[in-house]
């Protein structure tokens, strides 16, 4: 990787800038179009797979039973994917705030998923977006549960930290929820002095806890209640369609930022940081996963997760058609552009993971001497 | 305003809209039964809205109407028209409308508002009515071009036996074509002085003009609407009348060109900021983006990156036009969400803040 001068990495932000400026000028009708029919069908798998489940459990029996069961299972948890990733991921960036939707955008729009999107707003569009990949200003760099580069210091613990790893997937959404008061230290350990939370500590905790149980209600108490003579099966299928997803969320999220080429930064990389220099920042911090139209749809197009931190509020769909420009573009540049087929990127993660598990040599040594 | 079966409504409108696009939920409409050209470039839609009593407005209000272009919805605040009878005994109301230059909106209405077409609206406000409080007074309706449209439907609901007490001067800028001239010659024969004048030929808004149209009668009200550099000269002149009895007239007026797409930056602009009940925070210049503007105002507006990214600083615009310093691109005049810190104002604007709540 050569050395860009100033003047380049300049130029560099310039040609990104106007390829952003010639996909905002294409936003229209048959965006909000897509969006709002995505909305809908979304809707619609989400009531029809939870009717079809409960009448499974009602009318039929045996393998039947069983089969339906679970396809109405997996249409849930696909229904959940949509709404988390495609949707309300994409809408709470305000790709699509021009609109001026009064449902649809930025402010208003909450997902199915148990953080407060108030909450997700501030660290996750401003701290993750904004200091992507600067160790000690990212808190989605290991989610400050795993050790993802040597800057940190090892710990016993880290020893385990890939079951740490499968927990946090199979329980991400609570992962993700917990996040900002776990940073905060809302309920543990030593209050952060230093802390930019521009609400309450108590308003913090009450928005957690209201998100939360209005979560566990819908899928837990409701629905099941609802369906009352199969509200213990209904409640099983709902606990797996949760957890389907959180797999893939966090499957898809992990590979955007902790692939083995995936950079980190100091804060002193940022200091007087240009706007040149930010787009540089980002595409080194992330990478992407090839695939299909529908493997796009269902990653929220987190699959383009370089063109994602370049653009985050251009609609999601733009990214398919801007990623081989930003690829050639890199290449013109030298700048590596880090992209490879799900199972080699996956497979990165899961190296990255392993790899930190252990100590340096030198703390090794410091260690046994 | 969040009840249950708004927030339901909402829900499903997505799903209802896979078969029916148009579809809005939790939003009043109308049909349009006819379309008019009035003259000087002002058209009127003629409309029925699907739930009269929703409508039922004070003479000289206004109301807003949502239109879908390229996927963007807008909304615009047009005068009413018509009469309150046409709304009570027909069921009819009419907005009259001129087309701005460059404006959005206005040039597209007429191009596709066919009749028949479903339109999204909301229901009357707007305190520029007519009052009775100075009973046996004169009233004076003074009008600038589009600006008749909230004055005309004040004289049409006026019984006809009241109408000699009416003073009607018409700032046009061809007498030839007079909007709205057969509904006016009408409101002369029952008994309204009416005094057209073609600003061309004799000129801008005098003392001389209406001293001679009230002919020494004592003024009770004065009602105006047209653009704010008229009304402007029209209060100094009213305020310095020679009104029997020293009693000053009462000067209402309609701010409206305020947000006409020709309006370019001025100096002087002020930035309203407003809480979500609605009532007035702090008034500000216009200096910097509008973060800095609300911050140096004393305001602690939400927000993060301060450079376009997280959408934690987005505040509702209610009025006026903001350019986005990252696209250079001027917003439209009416209500939207807006980027606080990558935007400045380019006219007069205001905004609903959403402050932090700890410091």
């Amino acid at each position: 990787m050569r050395k860009l001068s100033k003047a380049e990495i300049d130029v560099f932000g310039e040609r990104l800038e106007a390829m952003r400026a010639e996909s905002l000028a294409k936003v229209g009708a048959k965006d909000a179009r897509y969006i709002r029919s995505l909305i809908g069908f979304q809707r619609l798998l989400d009531i029809g797979c939870r009717l079809v489940m409960a009448c499974a459990f009602l009318f039929l029996s045996g393998a039947a039973m069983w089969i339906i069961a679970l396809l109405a299972t997996i249409g849930l948890a696909v229904s959940k994917i949509l709404n988390n990733m495609e949707i309300g991921h994409n809408v709470m960036h305000g790709q699509y705030d021009w609109m001026n939707d009064p449902n649809i955008n930025s402010v208003k729009f909450d997902w199915d998923i148990a953080g407060d999107s108030d909450s997700w707003r501030r660290y996750h569009n401003y701290e993750h977006h904004t200091f992507t990949n600067v160790l000690g200003k990212d808190r989605d760099f290991g989610y400050g549960l795993l050790r993802l580069s040597d800057d940190y210091k090892w710990k016993p613990k880290n020893r385990f930290q890939i079951f740490t790893y499968l927990a946090l997937s199979f329980f991400f959404e609570w992962g993700v929820a917990y996040h900002e008061l776990a940073a905060e230290r809302v309920f543990i350990g030593k209050k952060k002095r230093d802390s930019e939370l521009p609400i309450s500590r108590k308003e913090l905790r009450n928005a957690f806890f209201k998100k939360a149980g209005k979560q566990v209600f819908k899928d837990y108490i409701f629905f099941p209640l609802l369906f009352l003579p199969v509200a213990l099966p209904v409640l099983i299928c709902n606990f797996f369609a949760n957890m389907l997803r959180n797999l893939w969320t966090s499957t898809i999220i992990f590979c955007g930022h902790f692939t083995e080429g995936a950079h980190v930064f100091y804060e002193k990389d940022i200091q007087n940081e240009t706007r040149g220099e930010w787009y540089y920042r980002q595409i080194l911090g992330s990478s992407n996963i090839e695939g299909s139209k529908a493997f796009h749809i269902m990653t929220g197009h987190l699959s383009c997760q370089i063109e994602h931190h370049l653009f985050p509020d251009l609609p999601s769909h733009y990214y398919r058609e801007l990623s081989p420009k930003v690829e050639e573009l890199c290449a013109e540049y030298g700048i590596p552009y880090n992209t490879g087929r799900f199972s080699k990127q996956y497979a990165e993660v899961v190296r990255r993971i392993w790899t930190y598990s252990f100590p340096t040599k030198e703390e090794r040594i410091s260690v046994s001497s | 305003m969040n009840t249950l079966s708004s927030s339901i409504k909402a829900y499903v409108e997505p799903v209802v809209q896979l078969g029916m696009p148009s579809y809005k939920a939790n939003q009043l409409s109308a049909k349009v039964v006819g379309f008019k050209e009035e003259g000087d470039n002002i058209f009127t839609v003629k409309l029925r809205p699907r739930r009269r009593s929703k409508f039922i407005f004070k003479p000289g209000q206004h109301l807003n109407i949502l239109v879908e272009i390229d996927g963007k919805t807008l909304k615009r605040t047009f005068s009413i028209s018509s009469p309150l009878a046409a709304l009570k005994k027909e069921g009819i109301i009419e907005l009259s409308i001129k087309r701005q230059t460059n404006g959005l909106v206005t040039n597209w209405l007429p191009l596709n508002l066919k009749v028949g077409k479903k339109l999204y609206l909301e229901r009357p406000q707007g305190d520029f009515t007519y009052r009775d409080d100075r009973a046996g007074k004169a009233s004076l309706m003074l009008a600038a071009g589009s600006g008749i449209t909230p004055i005309i439907s004040m004289l049409e609901s006026a019984p006809n036996t009241a109408l000699k007490d009416f003073f009607l001067i018409y700032h046009v800028n061809d007498s030839s074509y007079t909007p709205f001239n057969s509904r006016l010659q009408i409101l002369a024969r029952n008994g309204l002085s009416i005094a057209v004048v073609d600003s061309k030929r004799d000129g801008f808004i005098c003392q001389e003009q209406i001293e001679r149209v009230i002919a020494g009668k004592e003024l009770g009200n004065v009602y105006c609407c047209g653009p704010s550099g008229y009304m402007s000269k029209a209060k100094k002149i009213v305020e310095s009348l020679n009104n029997p009895n020293n009693l000053t007239p009462k000067f209402h007026c309609e701010y409206f060109g305020s947000i006409s797409a020709e309006s370019q930056t001025d100096t002087n602009q002020r930035i309203e900021w407003v809480q979500r009940s609605g009532e007035t925070l702090v008034s500000t210049e216009n200096k910097g983006t509008l973060l800095e503007a609300a911050e140096a105002a004393g305001l602690k507006p939400l927000h993060g990156c301060r450079s376009g990214i997280c959408h934690q600083c987005a505040a509702q615009k209610t009025s006026g036009r903001v350019r986005n310093l990252l696209t250079n691109e001027v917003s439209s005049a009416g209500e939207e969400e807006v980027q606080l810190c990558i935007c400045i104002a380019e006219s007069d604007a205001s905004f609903v803040v959403r402050e932090r709540t700890v410091q």
